[in-house]
């Protein structure tokens, strides 16, 4: 999903309006956009970060790189392909990386929010997994953040990231090939080793 | 929270994201926040752009003078070369212009249909076998999840990252295996915890790493683990050249050895020194790149753009410390053996990949050949780079599950060094570095 980048909105009335009007419009649609996505973005960017301060940092730098070209991106139904692969960029800069990749901070949150269903079983798996997540080389976390927490297809991850499905699909494969050689042997939550050895077990 | 995943380790996973990302809050950035970050960079873009006139300035300059004599048909290759000789690196000390020359017509990156050509001339390992520049394969010699891989004595070095993380956030140990026959008969040395990367000497008889609190050790030929003066700086990112291969000094007037290592943060970043005579101190401001070090001159990194993100790069005297070109078109990153020629890829940076690679004259930055990927869905870009001889650099590109090492010449010629094949697994060629 390339955004289309355009010199003009495309819209005569836009075009005609004055000046002031047109950036003080300008502003709310943003304004609105910033208000409706970006906690879904600090969440996406977490998880590419692994730490809530950086995370703030990579969203407030890729909404104002955002901000700057509002106008030209013609279909808003683009936007969040288009602020995904921002993000991603941002965060891929090598001398973020350079830098900071020993910082590897795992925060945890005392305000979790309560899964009756699944926090039954939530035996540590979740900090082994989260554990496993950083430890990615970067294309691949966002690889897989893209894939599993924001769920996107293989060609809406290729689209974003701007690689072939080929690469997106291999590079799935080997995080999943990672996970499955240093973690145990089935991570669902809802995985019952008893389960294979005697069915009637509860 | 459920999802669609039918695989028990693929719904575990998405699980554990949605809970991990659900847990960060809402803390927002206001609009007026934003705004102003998007000020800031406006301004930066500006500035950035007011550096790309002022370096056309500094060509035209030249240019006019030589015009004046009578030489208006000189080209600007020839220009620049005049006006920027590197006989006497240090007469152009700090005023050295932004040296980005009229280049040869860059070349599409296209490794669709190339000619084939000879086989790599270093070795270079498929999955864990590895090709000898003589053509014969060592199977299975390297150890499982082999990060990178150096010419070592007659063998090899492997160096590998238990990939854990620790309670504590700090990374795992990273482990070197010299297999000097494979690995099955090697002795694993385990570093502990490194920052950066493991580098290894010209003559790969001695590899260096530093750690986090600055401690910088060196591997010999012996397989000793040899303690260097720790360097001081609180923030320090990786051993980044070595040079000498007796760190020991066992022989009378030996000259040592003398590990570089990149400290701190832009705009406070630095390159320090340890040496096996037993000191070690600051060197240069800037951050050397990886490899970029031949008797002579040295390459440092004098400006980063982290919002963009891109970077300017310099050649330095290592006597004067003096600069003797400088760009902002390209990130360089090793020298030729003979060190005539710098291997460089496009300033900017998204880390999927280098689509941009140039081979620059050393002396002064003039573009030798280029190549450069135009469609990102054909060809994923470069994934690594490695100076085969002194006129040739072997590339090697990955695409859906298949791989190919293409030859890039001083000359602009490519051919395949080894062509498109299906790789092992999912694993992608390595160059011996």
């Amino acid at each position: 999903m390339h955004a289309a980048l355009g010199n003009a909105t495309g819209d005569s009335q836009v075009a005609s309006e004055p000046s002031a009007d047109r950036m003080s419009r300008r502003d709310a649609d943003f304004a609105d956009y910033l208000h409706n996505r970006q906690p879904g973005l600090l969440r996406m960017a977490y998880l590419l970060t692994g730490n809530r301060a950086d995370a703030e940092d990579l969203v407030q730098g890729s909404l104002a790189k955002l901000y700057l070209n509002w106008d030209r991106v013609r279909s808003r139904e683009a936007l969040d392909g288009y602020t995904r692969r921002i993000i991603v960029n941002e965060h891929n800069s090598l001398w973020r990386r350079a830098w900071k990749r020993r910082e590897v901070v795992v925060e945890t949150f005392a305000e979790a929010p309560v899964n009756s269903k699944l926090d039954r079983y939530d035996d540590g798996t979740d900090d082994r997994l989260w554990s496993f997540v950083q430890t990615l080389p970067r294309r691949q976390r966002a690889v897989v953040v893209l894939r599993y927490y924001e769920e996107l297809t293989e060609a809406e991850i290729a689209d974003v990231l701007n690689i072939s499905v080929g690469t997106v699909k291999s590079q799935c494969s080997r995080a999943l090939a990672a996970l499955r050689q240093r973690a145990p042997r089935s991570l669902d939550p809802t995985y019952d080793p008893a389960h294979d050895q005697s069915p009637e077990e509860p | 929270m459920s999802n669609h995943f039918e695989d028990p380790d693929e719904r575990a996973l998405s699980d554990a994201l949605n809970r991990k990302a659900d847990a960060v809050g809402e803390t927002m950035s206001s609009f007026d926040a934003v705004r102003t970050r998007a000020g800031s960079v406006r301004r930066r873009r500006r500035l950035v752009a007011g550096a790309g006139l002022a370096a056309a300035a500094a060509i035209l300059v030249p240019i006019a003078i030589v015009a004046s004599d009578g030489q208006g048909d000189t080209d600007i290759d020839t220009i620049v070369a005049t006006t920027t000789p590197s006989g006497d690196p240090t007469s152009r000390s700090t005023t050295a212009p932004l040296t980005t020359p009229t280049a040869p017509a860059k070349a599409p990156f296209d490794a669709a249909e190339l000619p084939v050509g000879a086989p790599p001339a270093i070795d270079w390992a498929d999955g864990r076998d590895i090709h000898r520049a003589d053509g014969t394969i060592a199977e299975d010699a390297l150890p499982p999840d082999t990060k990178q891989f150096s010419t070592w004595g007659s063998g090899w070095l492997a160096v590998i990252d238990d990939g854990s993380v620790k309670e504590d956030g700090t990374s795992g140990d990273r482990i070197v295996w010299p297999v000097p026959e494979g690995y099955a008969a090697a002795t694993p040395v385990t570093l502990g915890e490194v920052v950066g990367d493991v580098t290894t000497s010209a003559g790969g008889g001695t590899a260096a790493w530093v750690k986090p609190d600055g401690t910088v050790q060196v591997l010999d030929a012996d397989f000793q683990v040899v303690t260097l003066p720790s360097i001081s700086s609180p923030d320090v990112s990786g051993a980044v050249a070595v040079t000498g291969e007796d760190c020991q000094e066992t022989a009378a007037n030996a000259p040592g050895c003398t590990v570089f290592v990149n400290t701190g943060i832009w705009p406070d970043a630095g390159v320090w020194l340890s040496t096996s005579r037993g000191f070690a101190e600051r060197y240069d401001e800037g951050t050397v790149l990886m490899d970029t070090w031949t008797p002579g001159a040295y390459a440092v990194t004098t400006d980063v753009d982290e919002l963009e993100p891109s970077a300017c790069s310099a050649v330095r005297n290592p006597d004067t410390l003096s600069t003797v070109w400088e760009t902002c078109d390209y990130r360089l990153l090793s020298f030729s053996p003979d060190g005539s020629h710098l291997l460089a890829v496009g300033s900017l940076i998204d880390n999927f990949g280098d689509r941009q690679v140039a081979l620059l004259d050393a002396s002064d930055g003039t573009v030798v050949a280029e190549v450069e990927s135009t469609d990102p869905k054909d060809l994923t870009p470069a994934q690594q780079l490695v100076w085969e001889d002194d006129s040739h650099v072997l590339i090697v590109t990955a695409t859906d599950r298949h791989y190919a090492v293409v030859r890039l010449g001083l000359d602009g010629s490519m051919e395949y060094a080894v062509p498109p094949r299906t790789a092992k697994d999912v694993d992608q060629p390595m160059l011996a570095s």
